[in-house]
């Protein structure tokens, strides 16, 4: 299929550009967002968070593991609607055990060095969104699905 | 506060960003006392304050990158261009600044004609030409006549020559700025230009001066007198008159031209005095700017005065340079494209056609690997050399519709922008024909019933009349444009397709188009008597324009196509050599490998994600809206001409570009999406003229568009939804 060539290496510009993405979660049907800092592994396949285990979204993840997951650059300007690309990650969360030689952890510590102690803390926990398919948004309204197998 | 206008007098070095190199040059003319036109600068603070009220800014942003600039065709940057010029002509100005210009215009032009010009910042400097590039308007009177045309210098600066132009010499168009100046018209009746030094000598300049006023100069459309002269002591080194015919002249507002008296074609433009005039005038110029200057000027009266002046650009002969000149080539006057014209029709479309036919004669399976190498070699070469043709001389040619497009809606001023097409269109009376035939077949099959009857009987069971009509149709049409082996199959083919067409009521045309003689006679009579023979010509190239628009692509085709067809036999055989895929193998690689059995070819994996397991699927694809509506229905993707035979009542045509080979498909359409961008394409006027939604310049929409997929096409956006009609059911 002829699409834009350089969607592979796009999606990995924008996720190592980006250190912060929204989480949508929900329980009961009721929708709810956070905002968290992530790392995305190279092959896309994942993507790592770390969340206080008191906080809403994880009693959400814990009664409903699917979420959605969406990274952007918008740099709140006109030329947003045009130029800034919009992704949106389908997939389910899973606990993760922290272990510091881990790959993952290993891969969100060197990207967010200042949350080693807040991972570190016993009350957080390490999750990860293993993604199913990718919707990308750019130029306002051209979208791309990327389904992984 | 920074003012909306400033005087030459008060204008200096420090005003620059303000005011831009053409306005402070004049300025720097009045003050070292050289005879200039009574000037004001529209400053670049009022261009900037109109763009940020009612959100121009945001809005031409958002037009300017709906597509990627490499996917769009230059017909699309046209209409980009037309639209931000729309978005600026329908701007109201800011009620503080209406309030402060328009008196102050009146009292300072009172109702005399002015010029408008641009003054864009970073035009006119050494390093960058942009002479020509922006649009200047001469002969306006009036302070409403002036502000609108102020609006139309401010959108020049999107105009496509400008937005192409900047692409390539990579000047960020969102922060570029644009100062006006506007100048008392000087009705000459000599001009012309003078550079201070000749591109082919340091030691000499040159003075190219015409009757009349220099638009024609300038255009091309009038050939000048010209003269060499020595830069040291203003001697006369070489004199070549002009076959001077043509001149421009003032009208009530704007230009004209006419025939030049016999009397006045014999003689040269300027006197010996007149030529020393110019001289000095260069001397003095260089003088003041400390570098040889490109300088226009004009006489009125004996007196000349110096119009504008800007600095000979040091990249003259450079890339740069010549990339600008092709963007300039692209507004060619009538004069130039009728030559054109001739070229193209005479020389060039014969050759093509020939080149394509010499190379179809030849087996490809007959060569040997290493004649099949050279084969592939000469014609990568072949159609290199026709690209770079078609660049120089079949799209400057397509811009003959764009050319009698702006003249159409100066004159006529017509709601529908594109109204103008409904003359270029081109009555292709073989497919009308076709079409009005195949509809005659189908009304019969329906009010005979030989569907119900005949579903299941042989063909030779059919209504005796209606076997003679077929029979008639298919020795008239046994058609090689559509890719069928004339007899059965082709028979077959259109028996199907009338079946499909009888089976239900099709869409009509919802407005017949206006009467194109009407529309002819509207058009010429908006012109004096004096200019109706410029009009006629000027509608007759526009036709042929049009036409070879669409030809000129299928030829350039086929001679790619040829290419191709050795490249495909030579991947056949290395791919039976290799035993590994060679989808993606280049020219170069294939002749390699072609001469050398020892070499492997490199294949350059294009898999974007390497090594993964992952189906990427579009969803949502933009194009441009060209047919309000909205339509939810299967793809039929057409991708060659038989696919045309499976077409059902209902389906949405999807395709490369619509050709006048396709129409008949068109009302069992219920919309139409197409790669090729543009309003003035064919499938935006059919689609105007059924009602249908349409959508164009959809890139790859034939490719990345499955037959059979539902799609919704929404015609108000311009969005194609690919499984995206669940919420609209």
């Amino acid at each position: 299929m002829k699409t834009d060539p350089l969607l592979a290496d796009k999606l990995k510009k924008l996720f190592g550009s980006q250190k912060l993405g929204v989480l949508a979660t929900q329980q009961k049907k009721n929708p709810y967002t956070s905002l968290v800092a992530f790392a995305c592994s190279d092959d896309m396949r994942q993507i790592v968070f770390a969340t206080p285990k008191a906080t809403r979204k994880f009693a959400n993840i814990i009664s409903n593991p699917s979420v959605s997951f969406f990274i952007d650059n918008r740099s709140n300007r006109a030329i947003d609607f045009r130029k800034a690309i919009g992704v949106t990650a389908l997939g389910s969360v899973r606990q993760i055990r922290k272990n510091k030689n881990s790959k993952l952890m290993k891969l969100y510590l060197s990207k967010h060095p200042q949350l080693g102690s807040f991972l570190a803390s016993q009350s957080c926990a390490f999750l990860c969104i293993d993604v199913k398919s990718f919707y990308i948004v750019e130029r306002f309204q051209n979208v791309t699905e990327v389904h992984l197998e | 506060m920074t003012d909306f206008t400033l005087r030459l007098s008060k204008i200096d070095d420090t005003s620059k960003s303000l005011v831009g190199g053409k306005a402070l040059s004049v300025a720097k003319m009045a003050l070292n006392n050289l005879k200039v036109p009574k000037s004001l600068c529209v400053t670049t603070y009022t261009f900037d304050t109109f763009l940020n009220h009612e959100g121009l800014r945001d809005k031409i942003l958002m037009e300017y990158y709906r597509k990627r600039f490499e996917d769009m065709r230059w017909e699309e940057i046209w209409d980009l261009a037309l639209r931000i010029k729309n978005m600026f002509l329908n701007t109201p100005f800011p009620t503080e600044m209406h309030r402060i210009l328009k008196p102050l215009f009146n009292n300072f032009f009172k109702n005399n004609p002015v010029v408008v010009r641009s003054s864009a910042i970073g035009e006119d400097s050494a390093k960058f030409s942009f002479a020509g590039i922006h649009e200047s308007y001469v002969n306006v009177r009036g302070a409403d006549s002036i502000l609108k045309h102020l609006k139309l210098v401010w959108a020049s600066l999107f105009s496509d020559v400008a937005i192409l132009y900047r692409q390539e010499t990579g000047l960020d168009v969102n922060s570029s700025k644009m100062a006006v100046i506007i100048q008392q018209f000087i009705d000459g009746q000599k001009s012309g230009v003078a550079f201070g030094k000749s591109p082919n000598s340091n030691s000499n300049m040159m003075i190219e001066a015409v009757y009349g006023l220099n638009q024609g100069l300038v255009d091309g459309t009038v050939e000048p007198d010209r003269w060499v002269l020595s830069r040291s002591n203003g001697r006369v080194i070489s004199y070549t008159p002009a076959i001077k015919n043509k001149i421009i002249t003032a009208k009530k507002s704007g230009v004209t031209i006419s025939e030049l008296p016999g009397a006045t074609a014999g003689k040269s433009a300027l006197t010996e005095n007149e030529i020393h005039g110019v001289y000095s005038l260069c001397k003095k110029v260089e003088d003041i700017f400390g570098t040889a200057q490109d300088s226009e000027w004009t006489y009125r009266n004996r007196t000349l005065y110096s119009l504008q002046s800007r600095p000979i650009t040091t990249q003259s002969s450079d890339s740069l340079d010549s990339q600008r000149q092709w963007y300039l080539s692209l507004k060619r006057s009538l004069e130039n494209l009728k030559q054109l014209r001739g070229e193209i029709e005479q020389e060039l479309i014969p050759k093509m056609q020939d080149v394509a036919r010499s190379m179809e004669k030849i087996e490809l399976s007959l060569l040997s690997n290493k004649e099949l190498a050279d084969e592939l070699a000469k014609r990568k070469k072949i159609f290199d050399n026709w690209r770079d043709i078609y660049w120089e001389k079949f799209i400057p040619f397509a811009h003959a519709v764009r050319f009698f497009g702006e003249i159409y809606n100066k004159q006529l001023k017509p709601a529908d922008p594109y109204e103008f097409t409904q003359l270029l269109v081109s009555t292709d009376m073989k497919s009308l024909e076709r079409n009005r035939m195949l509809e005659e077949l189908a009304k019969t099959l329906v009010s005979k019933k030989v569907i119900a009857k005949n579903q299941n009987k042989s063909l030779k069971d059919i209504d005796a009349k209606f076997d003679k009509m077929l029979n008639d149709f298919l020795k008239k049409f046994g058609n090689p444009i559509w890719g069928l082996d004339s007899g059965k199959e082709y028979k077959n083919s259109i028996i199907k397709l009338l079946r499909q067409m009888a089976k239900s009521e099709h869409k009509k045309p919802i407005a017949s188009p206006k009467n194109h003689k009407k529309l002819e006679d509207h058009f010429i009579n908006s012109f004096l008597p004096k200019e109706k023979d410029y009009a006629l010509e000027l509608l007759d190239l526009a036709r042929v324009s049009y036409q070879l628009r669409d030809d000129d692509n299928i030829y350039l085709g086929k001679i790619e196509g040829q290419l191709y067809s050795v490249l495909s036999e030579s991947k056949k055989r290395l791919g039976q050599r290799f035993e590994f895929d060679m989808k993606n193998l280049n020219i170069e690689e294939a002749i390699l490998a072609l001469n050398n059995p020892d070499h492997k070819p490199v294949v350059k994996n294009k898999d974007q994600f390497k090594g993964m397991k992952v189906k990427v699927r579009p969803r949502q694809l933009t194009g441009q809206p060209a047919g309000q509506g909205l339509a939810i229905g299967k793809a039929r993707v057409i991708k060659n001409p038989k696919d045309l035979f499976k077409f059902q009542t209902g389906e949405i045509l999807v395709c490369d570009s619509i050709d006048p080979n396709m129409t008949f498909v068109v009302p069992m359409a219920s919309a139409i999406v197409e790669r090729r961008g543009g309003m003035l394409i064919h499938g935006a006027i059919i689609a105007r003229e059924y009602g249908l939604p349409c959508i164009t310049g959809v890139s790859d929409a034939a490719e990345l568009i499955k037959n059979g997929q539902e799609i919704v096409v929404d015609g108000y956006l311009g969005i194609v939804t690919i499984n995206g009609g669940k919420s609209l059911k």
